[in-house]
This record gives structure tokens, C-alpha cells and sequence, in this order.
């Protein structure tokens, strides 16, 4: 997992909790770096699990909902961080649509070592996209706060369901977009 | 002092961020030596790919091998040896534009070049081959070719690389020539002479005509080899074989199967041609004199001729038919030619079961011996008995000597046999000398040869030893033949014998080839006047005379005359009124077996007549007159 989301989580908890919590889950946990990272390191996603796991116990909030919210936050932050991404984007479907094969290539092109995961996208009718999320990591709920966080990003009324399926290892899920009366059809 | 907890979380704050920094550092030196690393490889392998390129570049420019590409159907590229081979000078610049890989093509081979690019366009890759080519001179060039899709520039192409193959195929043309003809002639050789009788022969089956097959050998070849040289020998046998090729015709194959031996095939394709015509005209071409190395030679030879379909309809067989019916002009007497026929082969196998049956005759105790009692002048005495051999095959029968000593005498046989019958002779001489004929003379035969061996004379001397028979009852009967084949060593070896006491005796006189001035040279005893002069008395004249000279001749030269065959009373009286010292003949007695002679001797007292009458109740019961 690139170093930029751990940075990105750290700062989430230092300026939504504060420095001290983002201290004390980094001293919770056994971390390799001792909690340091640089935004162009890769670090184990294991790393992410404990600080979140530390998190969801110092503040007593369910880790879904934790990673939920830091996928909502980190949207935010990419818009700001990578603004050539969104150039141009003028919808959540538009820009998941986009997602797998340009924006991951994107990234593979600076870090070859990335290891991303899978979003297969469908239009299955009108004003409704099928999104598969298939990841080596669990991080489904992070997937969920990523769409959240795009759908709020460009000011939809989007309703999302999740069905989440069996798997050995990481995750497994298929959310599906279905814009609102108030939406306009792609 | 109480270190403040704002503090020390700054200052892990700080550690963190210092730490990350560190990290980040240490990344951008790694992506910086990666990348460093990355950029010297790629330099690499732009340098790898230029020299590559180069060598490319230079392994095409330098190949010996013409090197062309093709693309949207015109000649793109051309390496000098293309250059040189195409357009006759090693410019590429000056390669034409316009031109394709096809018409590159010798005429022959145009429709297999456009084949071939077809091919290539419907996806083969490679395509090779053997072909020719139309060099920049208008020569056809023998080449390899092959022909390699690829792409070029962006585009579907061909690569064609021609080799020019002419030198091995020059060598190829030469090795087959070698493989199929005589060097020294360089007419066809049996491998070819074979192809040629196989072709015309399939020819002749389609058109439904004759093929005839000649088998010729040139006569007494063996002595122009061995008195003039191989080299003369050599060139007889190109004249020959120019002779054979002007008499035959321009479709006809004259080939060489070795020494002395030709074949010819020719094709009856009129149907109306006569085969003894043919062949009076091949055998007058060859007996023309030629002159070879400063001399004039005449040649004769024997010839033989086999018919497809008549005689056979297999090639071996036609040629070794033809071989028959040439040896049977051999045998009668060379110089002539003979067509072959189904008894022929009859008689070759009949030869041939003989001749097999001859190896273990000895063995078998099959041969025997028979006498016929010698007279003397008078025609009242028993002086000698000629030794006379036979053979009783248990499933042939008896085999008359006519037929089996020649071939006795031609696979050396005669030798042992020969060895046999004087071993035999002298110890059943000597047995009737000891009891009771002591005087009785022996006369044996002698083939040319057992006379021709090394230790004849040892062994002649062993065999006197042996029996026990004085060398001066034993007489030994030469043909004229035999000892004019070589004067000189006839004369030491005869002189030999002489020496050891044995008596001498030219047999069949008068039928030979004898010079009469050796005559005195030879030390021989006794001249045996052959029986065919003796049969002719008072019939022919000339016979008569001759028989009147040799007496003459003997009386002269002091030698001992005795006449063979002699069967009536007109011959004996002839004989004894002209002086001829002994007689011999069916008119006294036919030849005896061992006992039957020992008892004509017992009877020696009785009348000449009573034994001629003898002697015609056994011709009437054995008509068998030849001799050894």
C-alpha cells in the first residue's frame, strides 16, 4: 500500500481526533516503520489494519465505519493531490468508469510495484453501474468510503448497495450506483 | 524537570517525519541508480542494436550469396552479389527500379517463383529450393534459392537469397557422367547401358517393336594386351568403340561393359530391318586394319544378338542372352556372328551341369581310364597303349571327353585330372610289364595346362618314381598347339623331360599351326598323324598327300611316325606301303577298359585280322570314337 494513504490516514486522525490519538495508535501498534512514511515508500497494508484497528479501540467507532469514513476523506484529498485525474471528470460515473484502465495505469507507470486492486465495471441500465471491487487486502469498506467520497465530490444523488461475497483472502464485493430521480442519465 | 508530554509527542512527531524524510531519500537515491542503471542498459542495447545493424549490414553486403528483398512488388533492396549476379555490377545504387523477384527467373522456372510467392502471401514463411536463374549476361545460372516472408519497414515482404550453385552442379553432372560411363571410351558403362535398355525396352513395348541387344567381343584381344601393351591395348579399344558409335545410329547406345567386352542397344523401329545385315556391317567396321602406334592391326570379334520381345522380356536376361549366343560364335571358331537361341541356353546349362559335376568327379571315383592298343608297322604286334580317360556321372550318364575336357582344360580342373591319369597310366603300365609285357609302351596326353605348370617336370619325375615304370616306356603326347604357344619355354621344359629319358610325341599332327623349322628345335620321338588325314585316305587327295608328306617328313627328321584312327584295310595298307612305323585304330581295337586290354594282350598272338574283327563288333556296339 503506497505510503501517501498511511499519511493520508495519520493526518485524517490528527485533524479529526488529534495529533496525540494519531501518536497513541502508532505506539499501539507494531508498526516496521514506527509510524513513519513517505508518500513514494510501499508499506505493508497489514500496517494500515493495525493503525485502524488501534483507531476503532482508542475511539470506540466500528473499524467498517472508520475505514468507510477515512475512503470518503481520501477521495477528497486525491482530488486535491491529482487534479489531472479528475480533469475533465464530470461525474462519479465518469470517473469510476475511467478508474481501471486509465487512472491505474496511471499510477502503475510511477509505481510498477503497486499492487492495485480490481474494479470491472458495467453499465446495467440506465442511470445504474454495476461496480465489482476485488482486492488481496480488506478493504472493501475503503472501496465503499471511495465512492461515497467521489459521489460527494461531484454533488450526486447516487444510491449505492453493496453485496459483499465469500473469499479466501482480501475482498470481494459488487456495489451497485443507481442515480436518483433528481440524477441525469449519463 | 518533568519533560512536558506536548513535547515529547512533537519530538516523536518530528522523529517520524525525519524518519520518512530518510525514507523518502533513500528511495529517490534507488530510483536514482535504478533509473541510472535503466538508461546505461537501454544505451547498451541501442550500441548492441547498431552493431548488430552493422554486422547485419555488412554480413548482407559481404555475403557471396545474391540477397534481395521484395516488397509491394518491387525489388527494394539488392546486396552487391545480387548486383553482380542481376545487373553485372556490385552498385546497389544502380539496381533498376520496376523490377520483380519473379522475372528474375530463367523462363523454366517462372511459374515455380510465381507459385512460390503466392504461397508466401498466403502465409508460408519459408520456402526453398533448387532453380534457375537468368544472370545479368543472359546466362542461366543453376542456384539454391530461398525465399523468406517477413516484414519490412512496416510492410509484408520477401527475402529472397539465391546461391549460385553452378560449380557443384558442374561437379553433380560430372560424377553422374563418371558413375555412368567407361572412362577410357567414355561410352555408357553397364549402369547406364542398363537405364538405356530399360527406356527402350519400355519404348518398344508402348510401339510394339523390337529391340535388339548385341553382345560383342573382340577376338584374341588378350594378345594385343599381352604382346603390345595396355597401351596399345587401350587404344585399340577407343577405336573400337568410335567404330561401334559410327556403325549404329545417333539413337542407338553403344556401351562398354569392361575389357574388351561392348553392347549394343538398338531399336528395330521400322520393323523391317535385318538383323544379320546389322551385324555383317558392325563386324566390317571393326575388322578394317587400324592403325595403333605405328602398326596395322586386324581385328576380329565375336558377336551375339538377343531379341525383346522374341528372346525375353527382361533386361538381364536380354543382355545375357546375347552373351550366350556370342560365346557361341566363340566356339564356333570366332569372327562371326550368331542370333541366340532357346537351345543354346539349353546347352549352357547343360554346360553348366557339367561343369559342376566335373569338381567332384575325381572325388567320386566317377573317371576311369580306357587303353587302346598301338600296333606296330606290321600290324601284328602290341608295342604301346594310348591312355585314354572317361567319365560315368551316376545321373548324367557317360559324358564324352569332347564335352568335358574343354572345360576341364578352361577352369583348370584339367590339371588334378590330369595329374590322375598319368599316375593311373604309369602304374597300370608297369603292373603289365611285371606281368608278362615287359616291354610295353605308354602313351599319355597332356593338356597345355598341366604342361604349363611350374613343376610339371618334378611331378612327372615323381610319378615314374612313384610307379615304378622306366621313363623310356612312357611317351607323352603335346598338341602342336601347345608347344608353339611359347617356343623358348616349351623347348627348356621339353628338354627337361627328354632329360629324365621320357619320350616325346606331337599329337594330331598337321591340324595345328606348327612352324616346321621348330620341328628340329624340338627333341621329340614320334609325330602323330591326326585322324582325320588317315580317314580321307584314298578318298581326298590332299589328305593323302599329307598323310605321304608327314611319313616323308618323319623318315627325314628320324622320328617315329604313328597314325590314329585307323579303321579300315584301305587305311593300313596305305599306311605300312608308305612306311608308317605304328598304327592305331578302331581297325585293331577300340579302347578297353583295364581288363579287357589286359586280355587283347594275353591274345597278342593272334592275327591282326582277328583283332580288327574284334574291333568291329565293338564299333557296332560302342560307337564311340573320340580320344583324349
Amino acid at each position: 500500500m503506497k505510503g501517501v494513504v498511511f499519511q493520508e490516514f495519520i493526518q485524517m486522525v490528527e485533524s479529526t481526533f488529534s495529533p496525540e490519538m494519531a501518536d497513541r495508535i502508532i505506539d499501539a501498534s507494531d508498526l516496521s516503520t514506527g509510524g513513519a512514511y513517505t508518500s513514494v515508500g510501499t508499506y505493508h497494508h497489514d500496517e494500515m489494519v493495525q493503525l485502524v484497528v488501534q483507531l476503532s479501540a482508542a475511539t470506540g467507532i466500528p473499524v467498517p465505519t472508520l475505514l468507510h469514513a477515512f475512503g470518503k476523506h481520501l477521495l477528497g484529498r486525491f482530488a486535491v493531490m491529482y487534479p489531472k485525474h479528475f480533469a475533465g471528470r464530470t461525474s462519479t460515473f465518469d470517473l469510476l468508469e475511467v478508474l481501471d484502465n486509465k487512472i491505474h495505469v496511471e499510477v502503475r507507470k510511477l509505481y510498477p510495484d503497486a499492487e492495485l486492486p480490481v474494479f470491472d465495471h458495467t453499465f446495467t441500465g440506465p442511470g445504474t453501474m454495476a461496480f465489482v471491487y476485488r482486492s488481496k487486502r480488506p478493504f472493501a469498506d475503503l472501496a465503499s468510503g471511495l465512492i461515497a467520497g467521489c459521489i460527494e465530490h461531484f454533488e450526486e444523488s447516487i444510491e449505492v448497495t453493496r453485496e459483499d461475497y465469500p473469499c479466501d483472502s482480501g475482498s470481494h464485493s459488487r456495489f451497485v450506483l443507481q442515480k436518483t430521480a433528481d440524477a441525469t442519465v449519463p | 524537570m518533568q519533560p512536558s508530554p506536548e513535547k515529547d509527542l512533537l519530538e516523536r512527531r518530528l522523529a517520524r517525519a525525519n524518519s520518512a524524510r530518510e525514507q523518502a531519500e533513500q528511495l529517490l537515491e534507488e530510483k536514482s541508480l535504478a533509473l541510472y542503471e535503466e538508461a546505461q542498459r537501454r544505451e547498451q542495447a541501442v550500441v548492441d542494436l547498431q552493431e548488430s545493424e552493422e554486422r547485419y549490414r555488412l554480413l548482407v553486403q559481404l555475403s557471396p550469396d545474391a540477397i534481395l528483398i521484395e516488397s509491394a512488388g518491387e525489388i527494394v533492396y539488392a546486396n552487391p552479389a545480387a548486383c553482380r549476379m542481376f545487373i553485372g555490377c556490385a552498385e546497389e545504387k544502380n539496381w533498376p527500379h520496376g523490377r520483380d523477384i519473379v522475372s528474375l527467373a530463367a523462363p523454366d522456372y517462372r511459374t515455380r517463383a510465381q507459385v512460390a510467392m503466392a504461397l508466401l502471401e498466403e502465409g508460408e514463411t519459408v520456402i526453398s529450393g533448387e532453380e534457375e536463374v537468368r544472370g545479368h549476361d543472359g546466362r542461366v545460372i543453376d542456384v539454391a534459392v530461398t525465399r523468406i516472408a517477413f516484414g519490412y519497414r512496416g510492410k509484408a515482404a520477401v527475402q529472397m537469397v539465391v546461391r549460385d550453385i553452378s560449380h557443384r552442379k558442374q561437379l553433380e553432372n560430372q560424377l553422374l557422367d563418371q558413375a555412368t560411363h567407361d572412362a577410357l571410351t567414355r561410352l555408357p558403362n553397364r549402369t547406364l547401358l542398363r537405364e538405356r535398355l530399360a527406356a527402350e525396352v519400355a519404348t518398344a513395348r508402348r510401339h510394339g517393336h523390337a529391340v535388339w541387344v548385341v553382345f560383342i567381343d573382340l577376338d584374341r584381344f588378350k594378345f594385343i594386351n599381352d604382346s603390345l601393351g595396355h597401351g596399345v591395348g587401350d587404344m585399340v579399344l577407343k577405336l573400337v568403340a568410335d567404330r561401334l558409335s559410327a556403325a549404329t545410329g545417333p539413337k542407338d547406345t553403344v556401351a562398354r561393359l569392361g575389357g574388351d567386352e561392348f553392347v549394343l542397344v538398338v531399336p528395330d523401329r521400322n520393323h523391317d530391318a535385318d538383323p544379320g545385315r546389322f551385324l555383317d556391317c558392325v563386324m566390317a567396321q571393326l575388322v578394317r586394319p587400324m592403325d595403333v602406334a605405328g602398326r596395322t592391326l586386324s581385328l576380329t570379334s565375336s558377336v551375339g544378338m538377343s531379341r525383346f520381345p522374341d528372346d525375353s522380356s527382361v533386361l538381364e536376361d536380354l543382355v545375357e542372352k546375347a552373351d550366350i549366343a556370342m560365346y557361341r560364335a566363340k566356339q564356333q571358331g570366332r569372327n562371326n556372328w550368331q542370333l541366340f537361341t532357346a537351345a543354346m541356353q539349353e546347352e549352357l546349362q547343360d554346360r553348366v551341369q557339367v561343369e559342376t559335376a566335373l569338381h567332384t568327379a575325381l572325388a567320386h571315383n566317377e573317371m576311369f581310364l580306357h587303353f587302346q592298343p598301338q600296333f606296330d608297322g606290321n600290324g601284328s604286334n602290341v608295342v604301346g597303349v594310348e591312355a585314354l580317360l572317361r567319365w560315368r556321372h551316376p545321373k548324367l550318364g557317360n559324358i564324352v571327353p569332347d564335352r568335358f575336357i574343354p572345360l576341364a582344360e578352361e577352369n583348370g580342373l584339367i590339371v588334378p585330372i590330369g595329374a590322375w591319369v598319368l599316375r593311373t597310366a604309369c602304374m597300370q603300365c608297369k603292373a603289365w610289364q611285371d606281368s608278362g609285357f615287359p616291354t610295353l609302351r605308354l602313351a599319355v596326353n597332356l593338356s597345355p595346362r598341366q604342361f604349363a605348370q611350374a613343376d610339371f617336370v618334378d611331378s612327372v619325375a615323381a610319378v615314374l618314381r612313384d610307379s615304378g615304370l622306366a621313363a623310356h616306356w612312357l611317351t607323352l603326347e603335346l598338341t602342336e598347339n601347345l608347344v608353339m604357344a611359347d617356343v623358348e619355354a616349351t623347348i627348356v621344359k621339353l628338354g627337361e623331360l627328354k632329360a629324365l629319358g621320357i619320350q616325346l610325341s606331337i599329337d594330331d599332327f598337321g591340324t595345328g599351326y606348327s612352324g616346321l623349322s621348330y620341328l628340329k628345335r624340338f627333341p621329340i620321338d614320334e609325330l602323330k598323324i591326326d585322324r582325320s588325314f588317315v580317314r580321307d585316305i584314298a578318298i581326298d587327295g590332299e589328305s593323302t598327300a599329307i598323310v605321304r608328306t608327314i611319313l616323308s617328313l618323319g623318315r627325314d627328321l628320324h622320328l617315329r611316325v604313328i597314325a590314329e584312327g585307323v579303321e579300315t584295310v584301305e587305311q593300313m595298307e596305305y599306311l605300312q606301303d608308305n612306311g608308317c612305323d605304328e598304327l592305331q585304330g578302331y581297325f585293331f581295337s577300340r579302347p578297353l577298359p583295364a581288363l579287357e586290354c589286359r586280355s587283347f594282350l594275353d591274345a597278342g598272338e593272334e592275327t591282326a585280322q582277328h583283332a580288327a574283327d574284334l574291333a568291329r563288333r565293338a564299333m557296332a556296339r560302342d560307337a564311340e570314337p573320340n580320344a583324349v
